[in-house]
């Protein structure tokens, strides 16, 4: 009864929240629906240009598509389970929204069911349309009968349910022994570093090569000999199952298989709600006291020399906050992998071009490194620069009721954006034109225009950051996410992409064709560019200042 | 001392003040009493030039707020939702303030530790401002804007979320410091706590000051000299209504 009312009240809010925001509310979540989107159109084509290789080589196409749907389904499982064990530590432990449904003498078992339906939402949507997806590209590819979308719909929504339960009980067990504020720190950092080395993994097998019939063939065979018999103990094969049954036109097997998928989704929820009865309430109420935590003390003393000294006081904020907050701070664990896949790439790419003398050449591959090194800068900024004024929340207020607080807080949030960027672009650009071994010369170009290229991207970020400010958002991230992110993304990839053109390719051909008398009125011309850029970069950041002082917190 | 003159705030279309004059003098506690929505959070964010008026001028010791940036020198305010960076301590948090008042260090340790103990909270000085009881945090936010000794209090339901010895404590600390010569304009749902703290009240209602003057000044204007403030100000704000509900409710 309190499922169907909270449903109801969810509708609700839906509606009022397209009432209240029209138009604006389908762009909300633009970048991230535009990207979802574009993966699993990626996805389609993929496959099916697969399944036209298997075909034309004379392979039986069917079946490696069945492994290879299988074999996805096996890497899903651990990424569902990891992803649902976060998203339930935090549904299952919100703090106003579930005292208030208690205050309102609801079961606490109701409350459960409420959260791991919403839990199950959360997590499952992504990994429910791709397997949609792989289906829908079976059934159009190898003319199945459109029966296959009712079971393929219903034994993966059985199927998504396993992971899920899993996950929960998990999620149970484990805060009955520890702070579920704790869990979730260590759970996200050790997330991090086995998703590190999982994509440097996947970088050293050189995915690019799919696109050669070498690398398809290659996947295939990898596909054919991961598979063993033990294997059909997975409810993952038992979907497969489905679909190959559908294919032979086999309805027992069909059948068979639903419900063995029905059956273990069915015993794992019972479990799961025995669990819950059990634990819930004791785990939830336990979760509400924030326990003393021993406060770290951060050696920041020596950092705050790069930055100058007037804004000392902002930087200890920040940093001190960045530091205490295991999320933010494991996510720095990132990098490592980032670095590995960059040089890697380069050095790749050094040796394919090798392969093909002439085709260009390899002065012009330090202006592709510019704009790689470039992009990263970019995704990065995007998601620590450009959302760290919104971040303020509330806080803001302050900043702004201080005195003389305004100029130093945004003078801050340059600084703190600007150096650490700095040095990271300068580290991939440097290194990756030593892999190349480019000219000396060419490697000090490369690092002027990083400068100049750093410094546009976090102006740009701190100016829209600014322009478009919500200090209603709760997590950074969602910000990043939203249109203004990829308003952002545009403007990156704009002045990127003219900068580059307009100044470091001019540079280069002054370079290959030696200095000319020309160089001298090249360079004024270079000057007065980049002086105008960021002129009105400048102005555009003080309208910008202006316009945060008069906007209403 | 405070001077507001004509004030007026539009949000979108909506006129949530509406030529707002009063006035707190030196030394005065001035309560801001009305029901929710009357306007009294807007006028204190304007006064605190976290807003700017539509309309109308503010003047703090005879300097205009919109023209003076250096205002929020003399000018201390707690809002209703206190300010709050959960990864920092307390000690943290009014080291960070005290400095952007541009305090020298001792001075700001000698004046942490004395409000520490003025305001109970010593207990709470290392600990995370995430896990800070409400109470707590305001005290944190009442102690972060007396840090630089401001001449002037803006001050949102100061004791919305205390428990009751520390209600106490906050209305003698306030008392104490009117006595020093510091203006107070305190917004307050508590009528008991206007009633007895200040010295004039002003009672907005949908962005009008609807009445303004001592307690007995309206009373006079109520015409019931038995009044207490409770009674005045249902009277004023819709008491007939409330007599419905009752009536109703009953």
């Amino acid at each position: 009864m309190f499922f169907f009312q909270w449903f109801i009240l969810q509708l609700r809010v839906f509606k009022n929240q397209i009432k209240e925001k029209k138009g604006y509310f389908l762009f909300q979540d633009f970048f991230h629906k535009a990207l979802l989107f574009l993966i699993i159109a990626l996805l389609y084509f993929f496959l099916i240009s697969l399944f036209n290789f298997s075909v034309k080589r004379g392979l039986a196409a069917f079946d490696f598509a069945c492994l290879l749907f299988s074999f996805s389904l096996l890497l899903f499982l651990p990424l569902l389970i990891y992803n649902t064990i976060i998203c339930s530590l935090s549904f299952f432990f919100q703090k106003e929204e579930i005292t208030f449904y208690f205050s309102l003498g609801v079961n606490p078992t109701q409350v459960f069911l409420v959260k791991f339906w919403q839990v199950f939402f959360h997590t499952t949507k992504i990994a429910f349309f791709v397997i949609l997806t792989f289906i829908f590209s079976l059934q159009t590819y190898f003319g199945l009968s459109p029966t296959v979308y009712l079971s393929g719909i219903i034994s993966t929504l059985f199927f998504l349910i396993i992971p899920v339960c899993l996950a929960v009980i998990f999620v149970c067990l484990l805060s009955r022994f520890i702070s579920f504020v704790r869990a979730k720190g260590v759970l996200i950092v050790i997330g991090l570093l086995i998703g590190s080395v999982a994509l440097s993994i996947i970088r050293l097998m050189l995915p690019e090569r799919l696109i050669t019939a070498q690398g398809k063939i290659r996947l295939l065979s990898f596909l054919e000999n991961l598979h063993k018999p033990w294997m059909t103990i997975l409810p993952g094969e038992w979907l497969t199952n489905i679909l190959a049954s559908h294919y032979h036109k086999d309805l027992r097997g069909v059948f068979f298989n639903l419900s063995a998928l029905t059956i273990v989704a069915l015993i794992l929820s019972i479990l799961t709600y025995l669990i819950a009865k059990t634990f819930y309430l004791h785990i939830w109420s336990e979760s509400i006291t924030v326990p003393q935590v021993k406060i770290k003390e951060f050696r920041w003393q020596v950092l705050l020399k790069f930055f100058p000294s007037s804004i000392h006081t902002f930087i200890k904020k920040d940093l001190l906050s960045f530091y205490r907050n295991t999320v933010e701070r494991g996510s720095l664990l990132i990098f490592i992998p980032l670095a590995f896949i960059y040089f890697y790439s380069i050095y790749v790419l050094k040796l394919q071009l090798h392969s093909y003398p002439g085709l260009f050449s390899f002065s012009y591959l330090y202006l592709f490194n510019l704009f790689c090194s470039s992009v990263v800068v970019g995704g990065l900024s995007g998601r620590w620069v450009f959302p760290s004024i919104s971040a303020e929340t509330n806080n803001f207020r302050l900043i702004k009721f201080l005195p003389f607080a305004l100029k130093g807080f945004l003078k801050e949030k340059f600084w703190l954006g600007f150096l650490p960027l700095l040095i990271l672009a300068e580290i991939l650009v440097i290194f990756s034109c030593f892999i190349l071994n480019l000219r000396p010369v060419y490697v000090i170009i490369a690092s002027l225009m990083t400068v100049i290229l750093t410094l546009g991207i976090v102006a740009i970020a701190l100016i829209l950051g600014v322009k478009r400010a919500d200090f209603s958002i709760k997590e950074p991230l969602e910000f990043a996410l939203s249109y203004e992110g990829f308003l952002y993304l545009v403007w990156v990839f704009t002045f990127v992409v003219i900068t580059i053109l307009l100044f470091a390719l001019p540079f280069t051909q002054f370079l290959r064709r030696g200095f000319s008398s020309s160089f001298l009125l090249f360079s004024t011309l270079f000057l007065m560019g980049v002086s105008s850029i960021f002129y009105y970069l400048y102005l555009s950041y003080k309208g910008s200042v202006l316009e945060l002082e008069r906007k209403d917190v | 001392m405070i001077q507001v003159k004509g004030v007026s705030k539009k949000f979108r279309d909506e006129l949530v003040l509406h030529k707002i004059d009063l006035e707190v003098k030196d030394g005065e506690i001035v309560g801001l009493v009305g029901p929710n929505g009357a306007g009294k959070t807007t006028l204190l964010n304007i006064i605190a030039r976290i807003w700017l008026p539509s309309e109308g001028e503010v003047y703090i010791d005879g300097a205009n707020i919109t023209q003076s940036k250096d205002i929020s020198q003399v000018i201390g305010y707690v809002p209703e939702t206190p300010f709050l960076y959960p990864k920092l301590t307390g000690r943290e948090f009014l080291l960070f303030v005290g400095a952007l008042y541009r305090l020298s260090n001792q001075n700001l340790k000698n004046k942490i530790y004395e409000l520490e103990r003025a305001l109970e909270i010593s207990f709470w000085m290392d600990q995370l401002m995430e896990s800070f009881p409400r109470g707590v945090r305001q005290k944190m936010n009442l102690a972060a804007m007396l840090l630089h000794s401001p001449k002037i209090l803006l001050l949102d339901e100061p004791t919305a979320n205390l428990d009751p010895k520390s209600a106490r404590l906050i209305k003698d600390l306030l008392k104490n410091l009117a006595e020093k010569g510091i203006s107070i304009l305190l917004s307050t749902h508590i009528l008991e706590i206007a009633e007895k703290l200040s010295q004039r009240l002003i009672i907005l209602d949908r962005g009008r000051v609807v009445a303004e003057g001592t307690i007995e000044d309206l009373r006079n204007l109520t015409k019931k000299p038995d009044y207490n403030l409770e009674e005045i100000f249902l009277q004023i704000t819709g008491g007939k209504a409330y007599t419905e509900l009752l009536k109703i409710l009953s």
